[in-house]
Parts: C-alpha cells; structure tokens; sequence
C-alpha cells in the first residue's frame, strides 16, 4: 500500500483556528464505558459496506451546527446515532488523565483509516496518559503534548463544531472527544488503496513518458507540478457535491492563460453548486457550451506530458478526485488531431501523420455514404475496370446498398461495443470471430459484398486512428445520417451533409471561443501548425506557444 | 445547436473587410464560372473573352458607383441613404421593385443549380427534392449569421478556386489556341450582345451589396475599397481565363454545351487514372454556388429588415427561403424558358430595378453635395 | 403458485407438441420460379414446373469457371407432369422430384398458344387464383407454340429463367412499349368486366433458332385467345392508353391517332379515347381495356372527373404535398420559439410573408396555371428582345 499524500485543507471546509475552547470542567464523573455498544474493531459483521451511513435524524439540525459538548456522553451518543447502521465505524474508549479516570473515545473508519496510524496514536494515548501527572487539561496543552510525542505525523487539529467532527470522520481522520472539553482533535490518518501508475491504458505511446494519472488527485497535481516546476502554475481547489463532496481542482499558468477565458470558466465552475460530480467528465456539461453537437469541445487526457504541454500552451486544466481523467479546456477542432507524440518525432514524420489523421477524418466520416453514392447514383463515375470488379461481386446480393452498409455498419457497432466490455482472455476470441469467421462467412452466403466488407473495416480503422477517442465518436455518430442523405440525394444529400457538417463546426464554440480557427492572422498560423509541424525553435517564435504577453525565447544557456 | 441566439443578434453582425472581399468575391464568381463561358461564346463565338472585358469594366464603374455611396454615408446602408436622399415615399417605391426581384434572383440561382444537377448527375430526382435540400442547406447556413459564413467562406473559397485551377490545368494538353483566333468574324454586334448578358449577370447584381458593406467594422471601413476592387480584379481574370480556356479546348463546340467547366472536366483523361473527376469538380462548383446563394439570401433578409426596421431580422429567413424555394418550383420550370430570361430578359430587368434606383440615389447625393458645397462649407 | 408452475409445464408441454404440423424445413420444399401451362395431342394437360436447384456456394465458387455453362442448367429443374385437369398433373410433382412444390415464389406462367386458343383463360388459371400461395404478381404470359420449350432456355444474366422472363416483360413494357405489363390479379380484373376482354403479353421467339423476345400482346375475347397484336400496333395502343414514365405520350399518341392499319377495337377505343380528350381538355386513362364496349367506359370516365388522372401525376402531388408539409411544419417549429420571444414589427413581417407562402404553395401543389411572377418577367420580354435586336443585328436567337 501506498502511503496517501495528506490533503490540503479545502477553503470551506477549514475549521476556524480560533476555537472556542470552553474552560475544561475537571467536574465530571466518569461515564461508564459501554463496551456492548461500540464495535470492537475485530469483530465487524461481515456485510456492512463501507459507505456513507443512511442519515438516523436527516440534516435538520441548524446550519448553525451546535458545538461539541462538552460531555462525553452526549458527543458519544450523538454519533452513535449519526452514523447508526455504520458497520465499519469504530468507536474505541480510552481513558485519560493522571489516574486515568477521565473517558475519551477514538471515532473514526476502520476501512478508511491506515492500522499503523490507529497504533500510533494508541501508543500515544496510552503513553499521555500514563506520563502526564498534572494532566493537560485544556485543549492546546493535549495537543502540544500530543504533537511532542509524536501522535501522527501531522499536527491535530482542534475540532469544535459537531459536524464538523462527522465531515472530518467521513474524511479519514481520527476524532477523538475529551471528557470535560467541548473541543476534540483530529489525526488525519486517510489512506485507501490506490492503483499504481502504469502505462496509460487509452493513450499508449511509443516514445516519450509511459506514466499515467490515477485516481488520486494530489498525486495528479504532484505529478504535474514535478513537471512544471513553476510558481506561476496555479491550481485552484473546490468541492462539490452534497454527498460525495468531491474534490475538483482546475490548474493554469498564471500569464499564459487568457484572463476572460478563464473568467468564463470560473463562472460555469460557480454554476455546479451542489450537483454531484463523479467523474471528470461530468464537467464537462458544466463547462461545455453545446450539449447536444456531438462534437466534443473539450480534450481528456491521462498523460502528464500532454497536460503540460496543453498547460503551456495557455489551456485549463481540471481534475476531479477519483478519476483519472484530466481535462482540457478550451478545446478547438484542429486540436484534436494532434497528439503530444508529434513533438518527440522529426517534423515531417509528424506533418504527414498529421495529414493521414485528417485523411482518417474524412475517411471515417464519408467512406461508406460515397460508396453509396458511387454504387447507386452515379456509376459513371467509377473507372470502368474498378467498376466491373465491383459489378462481380454485387451480382447476387439481395440486399440494396444502403441496406447492406447499414446492416454491415450495425454490426461492427455491435462488435466494438462487446468488445470494450469483454475480458481479455475472451475478448481476443470476438475478435478473431467476428472479423473473420463472420466476415468471411457474410462474403461466401452472399449476404454482403467483398467491397462493403473493406468499406465497413477501413472506417472502423479510420476512426481508430484519430487520437482523441471522443472525436470519433463523433464521427461514428454522423456517419449514419450521412449514408441516409447519399441513399437519398446521392452526391447532392453527400455534399449538402457535409456542409451542413461544416456549418455545424462554424458556429461551435469552446468556452466562448470559437471552435473553427477564423482567418485572421493569428489563427493562421495556428491553422498551419495543425496542418504542419515544425521543429521547436521554429514554433516558439511564432505566437502559437506564447500568449501576446510573453515574449519569445532567447537563447540562453543551462545552468 | 448553438446557432446565434435571437437576442444576442440585435446587434448585427460585423466582419472584417477582407471577409468581406472574400464574400464579394465568391457572389461574382460563385456561379458565374460555371454559366457564364457558354451563353457567351454562343452569341459571340471566339470575342467572348472581349465582350467579358466590357461587362467587367462596366461593373467596376458600377462598383465606383457603390463605393462612392459607401463613403458619402458612413455606417449606413441603402435604405437609409436613400430616405436620406429621396425621402420615405421615393424609396419605397424605388426599392420595393428591388426586393421584389431579388427574391426571385435567390429562386433563380436555385433554379440553375437544380438544372445542373438534373442535367448532369440526378436526372430522375423530382426538382422540388433537389431544390428543397439546397435551400434548407442554405437557409441554415445563413441563420447562423453572417460572422460564421465569414469563417467558412475561406475554406470553400480555397475549395473552388483550387478545383477551377486544377481544371484548368489537367486539361493542358487539350489546348489549341488557334480556335482563338478570329476574333470578331461578325464585327461587333455579337460582341456587344454578350457584353449585355454578361453585364447582367454577373456584374450588374453587384449593386445587391449596397445593402450590407456597412457591415464592415469600422476601423476597417477605410481598406474596403481597395480591397473590393482586388476582388473584382480576380473575379475578371478568372472569368475571363475560363472563357479562354473554354474556347481553346472546345472551340466552335463551346457555345452548344453548356456549363463549360464541367464539360472541360468532363474530358480530363490522364492515365485511366485520373478520368472521370468531373464530380469531385462539379460539387465544387456548386459549392461556389450555394454560398452565392447563400450570401444573396443574406442580403435579401438583411434589406426585409432595413426596410422595414426590424431590430433582429434572422427570425424571417425560414419564410424568405421557403417563399424562394416555391418562386423556384412555380416559375420558369421549362429549361428553354429559363435560358431566354436569363440571356434576353435578366439584363434588362436587374438594371432597371438593382442599378438605376443606385444609380439615382448617387445623382441625387452627388447634386445635393455639390449644392450644399457651393453655399459655403458648412459642417 | 404451485398450480401457476404446472399451468406453466403444461403449456411449454404443449408448445412443444404443437407447431409440428406447419413446420418444415427450408430443404424439404422446392421452390417453383416457373410453369408452363400446355395442351398435349391428346386433350390433357401437360405441366412444365420450373424449380430452383440450389447449388452449395462453396463448390460454385472455386470451380465456378469450368462448370459455368453445367452450373446453370444445374440452377433450374424442369418436370413434367400430365393430366386431365390442372390439379391432378400439380399433385404428380412430388412423384417425379421428390419434394413438394411451393409456389409463393413463382414469376412467370406461361401458357401455351393451342391451350389457350380452346379453354377459357379463366378456368386455366383458376387453380393459380384460388390456391393461396401463388400471388396475384406473378406474371401470365402466352407462349408461341410449346410453353414447356422457353423453360429450357439458360437464363443469360439473371438468375433463374423465370427471373428473366419477368424482367423482360417488366421493362421490356416500360421502356419499349412494344408489349405490356399485366399481372394476374389484373388479368382477373379484366376479365370480369363486361365485355369480357383481356390483353395478355406474348413471348416468341424472332425466327427459327433466334432470340426469344416478348413483344406483341395477344388479346381475349370470352376468354379465348382472339388475336396477337403486332409490335407496331402494341406501340400505339400503350401510347394512346397511359402516360407511361420517361416518354412523352401525348405527342406521340396524337401521331398515332391516324394508325395505318389497326385492328378494329383498337380503332374504336382510340376514337372514344380522342372524344373524351377534347371534353376533358386533358388525356384519358380509362379503367377497362379496349372491346366494343370500351367507348362507353370512356364517356363514363369523363364524368368521375376526380379518378381520372394519370398514377404518375398522383403519385407526383402527393409527394409534392408531402415535402411542403414537412418544410413548413419544420419551419414553424424552427421558429416557434423564436417568434414568441420576437417583436411585433417581426411578427407581421413573418405573416405577412406567410400570404403570398400559401398562395405559391398552391400553385405548386396543383400546377394551376394562375399569375406568378414570371408574366410579370415576360412584360419585359418584348423591350429586352428589341434592345438585343439593336446591338446586335446579326442576332440568331
């Protein structure tokens, strides 16, 4: 197990340093300890998920949250009936004090909390208790003395509002209430299983870093900020969610970004409010500006690279706890031909990659309505020898062409959907079935043509080809009306979708930008960098990297 | 879909002057390149190339003509110049014409494209299918506005002067330039016949664009002349190289068949590989003309509004585009009728109904000036 | 619970044991393309049954270039069978091939010239009309000669001979009018009507050893074959009768209004047709088929003035129809919002287009000839002639 990085304290959820700390009353006896009630942390029943509980009395307490008492059974009795049907919580008594009559209890997760951490501050009561004779009895004193023997690794933190204390539980810490004080303290102590970073599973490269983001996200921006090691990169965190309260943080470079891009994404981020947020994704309906263009206008990544590089480049980043996704905003059409790959090859490996994606774009997107369009309405145009093969084997197929792609198309569909579902061991088995023993046997009854077979795999690979996978499913979507419109109006309906396509994208926009580049002399360049790529040096004096306000590099020397 | 929301647009739209060159250039050039070389050398044989030089020359005096008014009235575009100069009664009657026609210009443009394609490619479509793609095609386009037909004018700009070029040059080997030559057997009436049609279409339909030059940011209004010109400088050599062309491949041929790019490509054959490209061609050029078209029916909204004063005028382009699309299904739907008004009767009408209303409002700007100069300088 | 779990068996039970009695196999049946129908010297019915031989594709495809001419004539089976009636010599059929025939599929009947020129069509096909599997779409042909011959003929690029016998039939009538499509729910249909004549397309061959071709159409009359209408007369006879797609009838029906030497009902069905014509102002379709009493049919179609209009011009309306209700209705949802939102001076520009919309709509729709802007065009048209005549004197147009 890894060790869990210790959270930065969230804006609102931070305690206020001054606490009222009721004078400790030395006046109370000692409760007695009822050990049937509190779980002992070996003896769990088995089926309790560890979840958040099921609230005993809803949230109508006043917002005005009252304060910890300072009995220790009134704290007690009020989280045993706040967290009432928590299996995994684990309430443990201790005793304080110079003859160690004065009660505590320990509240936290056990499935939440790291053992050594529970053994440490055991160790620690045991030994507060046991060494302190005069005992500490006000609540700066418990935790100086605390803090010099070491409880945990991290200051505690004094706790005085009873909701507090139940967030901090549901955060990983260890609460523990006093006997006499209306404040307790917390240890924070999260750890959870992470997965370790491996290769990136959707954005495997060749050459360049093989490491991933994971689900954690102060690992995330730890990897980041061990990348771009400057004071000028700014994260912001926040929460969201009534009941996840997940952790969002967004990241920029503070004099890159464009001060009115990242004013309107500030305003849509205000706008989440108390939407629960699972996944980065989520988002993106947020942020986005167009919900129903099946284009995406934002990038996801799970490389660090590729968000450092899109970071200097004067784009925002953002990142949910839990998911590995980063996302990338603003996000234009051009960009997502290009991967961060292109700038660790020589250029022109790159330019031509970058034009066999474009390449792969129209492919993808108008391969099987201009078969149908050929095949159907305009025959003339296909060269005669071409068309004569064609002619053989379309002799006997009882199925119109449209019908044939349809049909064809539904079923590579079908294919590509069981097989992101299906497990490794069986999923090479569906690929070996589907494309050739299903293919072939389609061919040899007669069902579909030889020709339609290679139309139907050359778009499926083309659409593989493009690097950002929300873009082709953008593509996969449009693909279908597109073949209706050739089926109908034939080279017309095909040109009529296209430029309805095309307008589409002219009137997109990404956070308030325009989602095409317009012709104006900026946006050129920026158009011949999608198009082109150039050596580094060459770039880094054009105005594509750097914002107005940033000057070009000069050459300086390594220190 | 994000297209401009109604209330956002009370403000129109405004785009920059070399957009707006490029828009002027695709209205000229749009579907001209596609009519114009056959009508011409059908009247005028081998002097097309001249008569075309005629008509150019006269458009670009039509051209002055707009630009002057441009600069007399800063900001402010036909209908308001002409209150200004003749009053709210003198307008409406001069420019209610104008509108008038110009909704059947938009159908008539449709009714060509819809030939060509019957023509050539769908022959067994009914027309209203052919047509009704097109117009919604267009009519979406220009409900966007006009700040996205700017952007996307320059990719089919590049589209269709690449294909016009690309034409032109892979017929290369099919040139002779002898069938250049006589140039005037009939002596000049033939010319001239030609130098009518072509003046009317294109050249003279410039005078549509009165109607929104005031679009133009205004820091960039100063280069828009300049910039116009160039435009209708590249509109005359690409014409007339066409022409040319037509006529060097073709010869006696190339008044008989109409739509002579196409035929052109029709007749690349390099290789047994590249043939046949006629459609890759032929839908190129039909790009240039749904955006003429598309443009046109931007105008034509844009002047319903100014006529009218309407604060947000894009709510009207549904019903202007269907009302085109029914003017292009009911009129003129004998080919042979259509090539009659196109060649006899259009010149005459859009002179009389675009340019003379232009043509008075400036004489009538002009004498007011110089009356209001002769009495002193005053503001 | 319980009685709903055996309710449950017993029915599965049931379901197993019942659907046995329909239930075959693709195998076990054959599938007729076509049958020829033919009278033996003797008096009885001599049956010519076309079925399709299905080759597996496998061996058809890697040896199909040596076994090409065999793996046609392999494509179809003919068998024989005779009998008193037509009923009995169909029941023979599995006795010579072994399965039964189904005749869901069958294109084409062919009867032969002598059987008709003596029985009555109707009771020939009455077996094919009654029988539930043959459908009314299958085509009857009458055959020059032997029916049973044009079944060995090997198909040339259709499939199966029956196939192409269709298509011939089909576009040969549609784009050569040298003979015509009828099918035989519309042979039924004709031959109910009062006057108890039919037309009947004819296939023959084109000489001794030549090419089989299906042009001419023999007519019936009381159910007996009368007569076999020569191609050029065949040509006529569609051009004064329909408005058949992808030529211009009317033109060439006027040529053909003064025919050389045509057959004597042709001739009167084409003078009642011109006299319906000139009081209708536009061409006939009349429902029946030319006869004696074909004239008075005319004149009764010119008094249901609303059936009388050609299929293709319906079907053309309709999808006119159909396109302008979908335009509008998606205009107005376009713009549904928009206009709520919208100003008044907006609202009555919008309506105020919404008149001159409606009227052109109509226009469309019914092709009336009313004022639309092109007679406003056409004032023009005199001046603009004369300015062109100025400039250019030697003007050709």
């Amino acid at each position: 197990m890894r060790k869990h990085p210790n959270p930065n304290p969230s804006p609102d959820t931070n305690p206020n340093s001054n606490s009222n700390l009721n004078s400790n009353s030395s006046s109370n006896t000692v409760p007695n300890q009822n050990q049937s009630r509190s779980p002992n942390p070996n003896d769990r029943p088995p089926d309790s998920p560890s979840q958040a509980a099921p609230e005993a009395d809803p949230r109508s307490e006043a917002p005005s949250s009252e304060a910890v008492s300072s009995r220790l059974e009134d704290n007690r009795q009020r989280m045993e009936s706040r967290f009432a049907g928590c299996g995994d919580l684990e309430i443990r008594p201790w005793r304080f004090g110079p003859n160690s009559e004065l009660p505590a209890f320990s509240v936290c997760f056990d499935t939440l909390v790291r053992t050594n951490a529970k053994k440490e501050l055991a160790e620690t009561l045991r030994s507060f208790v046991f060494q302190d004779a005069d005992a500490a009895n006000t609540a700066e004193e418990a935790i100086r003395r605390l803090n010099d023997r070491g409880a945990s690794s991290t200051p505690a933190k004094p706790i005085d509002r009873f909701d507090l204390a139940v967030q901090e539980v549901l955060d990983g810490q260890i609460v523990v209430f006093f006997e006499g004080w209306s404040c307790a303290l917390g240890f924070s102590a999260l750890e959870v299983e992470q997965r370790q970073a491996s290769e990136p599973i959707t954005e495997p490269s060749v050459h360049g870093p093989h490491v991933s983001t994971i689900e954690s996200i102060d690992s995330n921006i730890g990897v980041i900020r061990n990348l771009l090691k400057s004071s000028k990169l700014k994260f912001v965190f926040r929460t969201a969610g009534e009941d996840t309260r997940r952790r969002i943080a967004y990241g920029y470079m503070d004099g890159i970004v464009q001060p009115e891009t990242l004013a309107e994404f500030e305003k849509r981020v205000e706008r989440i409010g108390g939407e629960e947020i699972l996944e980065t994704s989520y988002l993106e309906e947020w942020i986005g500006d167009s919900l129903y263009s099946p284009f995406p206008q934002v990038r996801y990544t799970e490389r660090p690279d590729t968000a450092v590089a899109s970071l200097l480049g004067g784009k925002i980043i953002a990142l949910v706890e839990g998911s590995p996704s980063i996302l990338i905003c603003p996000g234009r059409f051009l960009e997502f031909f290009m991967a961060s790959e292109d700038y660790y090859y020589r250029p022109i490996y790159s330019t031509l990659i970058r034009w066999l994606r474009v390449a792969a774009f129209l492919i993808a997107l108008m391969l099987p309505s201009t078969y149908i369009a050929l095949s159907t309405f305009h025959s003339e145009l296909i060269p005669t020898v071409l068309l004569l093969a064609i002619l053989n084997t379309r002799e006997g197929i009882p199925f119109p062409a449209l019908v044939e792609a349809l049909i064809m198309e539904f079923f590579f569909e079908l294919l590509r959907e069981a097989g992101i579902r299906l497990p490794r061991p069986i999923g090479s088995a569906v690929s070996i079935v589907g494309a050739l023993v299903i293919g072939q046997a389609a061919i040899q009854s007669q069902i579909a043509s030889p020709v339609m077979v290679i139309v139907v795999a050359l778009t499926g690979i083309a659409s593989f080809a493009l690097p950002q996978y929300n873009m082709a499913i953008a593509l996969r979507i449009l693909r279908f009306p597109l073949m209706l419109l050739a089926a109908t109006f034939g080279g017309l309906g095909i040109m009529a979708g296209v430029i309805l396509v095309y307008l589409h994208l002219a009137t997109l926009r990404s956070l308030g930008q325009p989602y095409l580049a317009a012709p104006t002399p900026q946006e050129v360049r920026r158009l011949r960098d999608a198009f082109i790529v150039l050596p580094r040096r060459a770039l880094l004096r054009s105005s594509r990297n750097r914002r107005p306000n940033k000057e070009p590099m000069r050459e300086k020397s390594m220190p | 879909m994000n297209r401009g929301a109604g209330s956002a647009a009370a403000k129109q739209d405004r785009i920059g002057s070399v957009q707006m060159a490029v828009l002027f250039l695709f209205f000229m050039t749009g579907s001209s390149i596609v009519i114009i070389p056959a009508p011409l050398t059908n009247v005028a044989g081998n002097g097309a190339w001249l008569s075309l030089l005629i008509a150019w020359a006269a458009g670009a005096l039509l051209l002055a003509c707009v630009l002057y008014l441009n600069r007399r009235y800063p900001g402010r575009s036909l209908f308001e110049y002409g209150r200004e100069a003749l009053g709210n009664a003198g307008t409406a009657l001069l420019l209610a014409p104008f509108l008038c026609v110009m909704f059947w210009h938009v159908a008539g443009i449709v009714i060509e494209i819809g030939l060509f394609f019957k023509s050539t490619m769908l022959k067994e479509t009914p027309t209203y299918a052919v047509n009704s793609v097109l117009l919604v095609t267009i009519a979406l386009t220009v409900r966007a506005g006009l700040e996205v037909m700017a952007r996307m004018a320059s990719v089919f700009l590049g589209l269709m002067f690449g294909a016009i070029v690309l034409v032109l040059a892979l017929v290369g080997p099919l040139y002779h330039p002898e069938y250049l030559m006589p140039v005037m057997p009939d002596g000049i009436g033939p010319i001239l016949n030609a130098a009518y049609i072509a003046y009317g279409f294109p050249y003279a339909e410039l005078a549509v664009f009165a109607f929104i030059l005031a679009d133009v940011k205004e820091r960039d209004s100063a280069k828009i002349g300049k910039r116009l010109y160039l435009a209708l400088a590249v509109n005359g050599l690409t014409l007339l190289v066409s022409v040319a062309c037509s006529i060097m491949v073709l010869g006696p041929l190339s008044g008989d068949l109409k739509y002579s790019l196409y035929q052109l490509a029709r007749l690349i054959f390099i290789r047994e590989i590249i043939e046949r490209i006629e459609s890759v061609i032929g839908f190129s050029l039909i790009v240039g003309f749904y955006f003429k078209t598309s443009i046109l029916l931007h105008i034509l909204v844009r002047a319903l509004g100014l006529a009218f004063r309407l604060p947000n005028e894009r709510i009207l382009v549904f019903p202007v585009a269907l009302l085109c699309l029914l003017l292009s299904l009911t009129t003129y739907t004998e080919e042979a009728k259509m090539e009659e008004i196109v060649s006899i009767v259009w010149p005459l009408l859009d002179n009389l109904v675009y340019v003379a209303p232009l043509l008075l409002i400036a004489a009538v700007t002009a004498l007011r000036g110089r009356a209001g100069r002769s009495r002193g300088r005053d503001v | 619970m319980r009685t709903f779990a055996r309710l449950t068996v017993i029915w599965l039970m049931s379901m197993v044991a019942a659907g046995c009695w329909d239930n075959r196999e693709l195998d076990e049946y054959g599938f007729v393309q076509a049958v020829a129908i033919d009278r033996q010297d003797d008096g009885r019915i001599k049956l010519t049954t076309h079925f399709y031989n299905p080759s597996s594709k496998s061996e058809g495809g890697e040896g199909a270039k040596s076994a090409q001419n065999s793996k046609s004539a392999q494509k179809g089976i003919n068998i024989r069978t005779s009998g008193d009636t037509i009923f009995e010599a169909i029941r023979d059929i599995p006795m010579k091939l072994g399965r039964k025939a189904k005749w869901d599929h069958m294109r084409i009947i062919l009867l032969g010239e002598r059987l008709v020129r003596t029985q009555n069509i109707g009771e020939v096909l009455d077996y094919f009309s009654r029988d539930h599997e043959p459908r009314g779409t299958v085509l009857p042909l009458i055959a020059d000669g032997d029916a049973g011959e044009y079944l060995e003929i090997k198909p040339f690029i259709e499939q199966t001979i029956g196939q192409q016998f269709k298509k011939m039939e089909t576009d040969g009538s549609q784009y050569s009018a040298k003979t015509s499509r009828v099918p035989l729910y519309e042979l039924a249909i004709h031959l109910k009507n009062p006057s108890r004549t039919a037309a009947v397309a004819y296939i023959h061959r084109s000489g001794p050893g030549g090419d089989v071709v299906i042009s001419k159409v023999a007519f019936f009359k009381q159910g007996k074959l009368a007569h076999v209408l020569e191609e050029k007369d065949a040509e006529d006879r569609t051009g004064s009768r329909t408005e058949a797609p992808g030529r211009d009838r009317r033109s060439e029906a006027g040529e053909a209004g003064r025919p050389r030497n045509r057959h004597p009902d042709l001739q009167k069905e084409s003078e009642a047709l011109e006299t319906a014509r000139a009081r209708l102002g536009r061409s006939v379709r009349p429902h029946p088929v030319p006869g004696p009493g074909g004239g008075s049919h005319a004149q009764h179609g010119v008094k249901r003035r609303n059936a009388v209009r050609y299929e293709g011009e319906e079907v053309a309306m309709y999808g006119k129809m159909v396109c302008l209700l979908v335009l509008g209705a998606a205009m107005l949802l376009a713009d549904g919002q928009a206009l709520r939102e919208a100003g008044r001076r907006e609202r009555i520009v919008y309506g105020a287009l919404a008149a001159p919309l409606l009227y052109l709509g109509l226009l469309f729709v019914t092709q009336w000839p009313w004022p639309n802007l092109d007679a406003l065009f056409d004032l023009l048209a005199a001046p603009a002639k004369r300015i062109v005549g100025g400039l250019n004197p030697a003007a050709s147009s």
